[in-house]
């Protein structure tokens, strides 16, 4: 992720619609990966990942770019996360199984399942933030609210993990 | 990692038409307040008083009069059962300063908010508030969700107001409660108010490095803190919580400062926070490219822990590693040792990794209390990463830990696969598969002890 040219663009969306047409498309992939990362669910995730970019494109109104636009999204797609995980955990107990789309290309699928079941919440976490968001551990480790020692070490042992996956499936 | 974006950007739906669509529909004022944004400098002369009003609805003795229960923390924690007419039908202490503050009070019969004045009265008298710890919380529980609310903002009100007029520069927090069955549980397990416990879960819903245990035992000016910076915002707060008790941010600042000999460093963030039992200052900073982090007690101003690390610069060529000279893990064992500054270490391990395309030792070791941890570059030697912290008397060695767990698990070291042990605060971790089971133990690095193991079959 380039942070210049997204910390640009929130700044560009209250002028014109088109510049958040943009934003999205460029980010919807890391948001929707993070989103997915906590709350496994397919349905739901899509519901939320609609609900972030909702509430960015009302933040963006109020954006004062810290240099760090990355961290803005994300506390946005956390606090929707949690959200909704406690307004789950008001009604019943919240099902944490892996719920993935109906279909997909079966290399697609595989790797999911394996990142899912293979890998801890933080390990799949701090992967995503690391691998597709750019961030690094320094950031994760503040943002997570988690040592830096936890965040290297999460992030090691879940690709190591990974990669074994990998291996075994060529 | 292309392919990991590659199997997420297939699955991710495009929801931009109705994203559009619900637009349309809302209006709503958003602000998002990430940590680098937050200005604490407000913080530093409040006074402050929490008032957090509870409306419990608990059944108590006289299920036909008592529709809704007021409680009161400072530290002295009163719940007042009230009527239909808010008339006061039970006062109930629940600790010993409480009784100390009701006395021969009594306050049957009059009506809620009189009650809760004359009760604050006698705390300010008593010196339960003042500069140090000067917060007040009152919750409140019922059955009607809509009569808490009007009864909450009503008192949260008066608290203030009465406060003022006290000439204090008080702040209120305020909440009603529902999911009464769980909270109540909790609050009795662990021997607090309804309030407080209630206090304590919106916390821990918030931050994930929180625990119910961890946090029991703090006072009602220390949650408010923490929920002022975790930006709790299921409860009302008016004014600011006293930071008196600390250092202050300057001066937590100064002693980070000069303990990084920097002269001019960026400013990234500086915050009141809780760890490992005790308020601590996170302060962060940047000078040449290098990113320093400091956990600085907040009450004496002791430095209890420091990371380091170096602006990375990520090489896009990943075959270039073989024709540059690189050191061995002896030379990088020996540059962490310098940089630490110690002459004795034990546990200590090396592993080679690849991170951003190159080459990397992390290397672990001990030394007195602390526990390091660095990544060391391959190709010239530089440290990428560092960090110290403190994990205690540690007399127990990575391989007894290892062993200690094969013993009570009944397993030969010959038998255990991926067998691992990581120094957490005060324990260690040690992982192990055999055949298709997973072991995990925890081993007191005091004495040995198992302190939970648990056993588990692979899918």
């Amino acid at each position: 992720m380039d942070n210049r040219e997204i910390d640009q663009l929130i700044l560009q969306i209250p002028q014109n619609d088109s510049h958040f047409h943009e934003f999205y498309n460029k980010t919807k992939t890391i948001v929707f990966a993070y989103i997915m990362s906590i709350i496994k669910n397919y349905d739901d995730s899509s519901d939320i990942l609609q609900e972030v970019y909702i509430k960015i494109y009302l933040a963006a109104q109020n954006y004062q770019s810290q240099k760090k636009p990355l961290a803005w999204i994300f506390t946005i797609a956390r606090n929707e996360c949690y959200f909704f995980l406690r307004k789950r955990q008001l009604n019943i107990e919240y099902d944490d199984q892996l719920s993935l789309p109906q279909s997909m290309n079966m290399d697609t699928k595989l790797i999911l399942e394996e990142l899912f079941t293979a890998l801890n919440d933080q390990e799949r976490q701090v992967i995503i933030m690391h691998s597709l968001w750019g961030l690094k551990h320094l950031e994760i480790a503040s943002l997570l609210e988690i040592p830096l020692s936890t965040s290297l070490s999460s992030y090691h042992r879940g690709m190591k993990k990974m990669k074994e996956v990998w291996r075994k499936n060529q | 990692m292309n392919k990991l974006y590659d199997v997420f950007e297939e699955i991710t739906p495009d929801r931009f038409e109705s994203i559009q669509a619900e637009l349309i529909d809302r209006k709503e004022n958003v602000v998002v307040e990430t940590n680098q944004k937050r200005n604490y400098k407000r913080y530093a002369l409040a006074l402050v008083m929490i008032a957090s009003v509870i409306v419990v609805a608990v059944m108590l003795q006289k299920p036909a009069k008592v529709i809704a229960v007021v409680g009161i923390d400072v530290n002295p924690s009163i719940e007042l059962s009230i009527n239909q007419k808010n008339k006061i039908e039970q006062v109930t202490a629940k600790n010993e300063d409480a009784k100390k503050i009701i006395g021969d009070m009594d306050l049957k019969g009059s009506q809620i908010d009189v009650g809760i004045n004359a009760l604050i009265g006698a705390m300010l008298k008593e010196g339960y508030i003042d500069e140090l710890k000067n917060s007040l919380l009152i919750s409140v529980t019922g059955d009607n969700q809509e009569e808490n609310e009007k009864l909450r903002k009503q008192l949260s009100l008066n608290v203030d107001e009465f406060l003022k007029a006290s000439h204090i520069d008080g702040s209120v927090v305020s909440q009603t409660i529902d999911q009464q069955d769980d909270i109540i549980k909790l609050a009795k397990q662990y021997n607090i108010s309804v309030g407080k416990a209630e206090i304590i879960q919106q916390l821990i819903v918030k931050n994930s490095l929180y625990t119910f245990d961890g946090l029991k035992d703090l006072s009602v000016n220390e949650l408010n803190i923490l929920l002022q910076n975790n930006h709790v915002d299921h409860v009302n707060v008016t004014g600011q919580a006293s930071v008196s008790d600390y250092i202050g941010q300057e001066k937590a600042k100064k002693i980070a400062f000069d303990d990084a000999k920097v002269s001019k460093p960026t400013m990234k963030k500086i915050q009141l926070d809780y760890d490992d039992g005790q308020m601590i200052y996170e302060v962060e900073f940047t000078q040449d490219g290098i990113e320093y982090e400091y956990d600085i007690q907040a009450k004496t101003g002791k430095i209890l822990k420091k990371e380091m690390e170096g602006k990375k610069k990520i090489t896009s060529s990943s075959t270039s590693q073989n024709q540059t000279s690189m050191i061995t893990k002896d030379q990088a064992k020996k540059i962490a040792m310098n940089h630490a500054g110690v002459k004795s270490i034990q546990n200590y391990q090396i592993k080679e990794d690849i991170d951003n395309g190159q080459k990397e030792y992390d290397i672990e070791f001990l030394s007195g209390n602390y526990q390091y941890e660095y990544t060391i570059r391959v190709k010239d030697g530089r440290i990428l990463e560092n960090e110290k912290k403190n994990v205690g008397t540690v007399k127990i060695t990575a391989e007894q830990a290892k062993q200690k767990a094969l013993d009570h698990a009944n397993i030969s070291k010959a038998d255990a696969k991926k067998l691992e042990a990581e120094l957490e605060k005060k324990y260690y971790e040690v992982s192990f598969t055999v055949g298709e089971y997973e072991y995990e133990y925890h081993i007191d690095a005091l004495n040995g002890k198992v302190l939970h193991h648990e056993k588990e079959k692979e899918d």
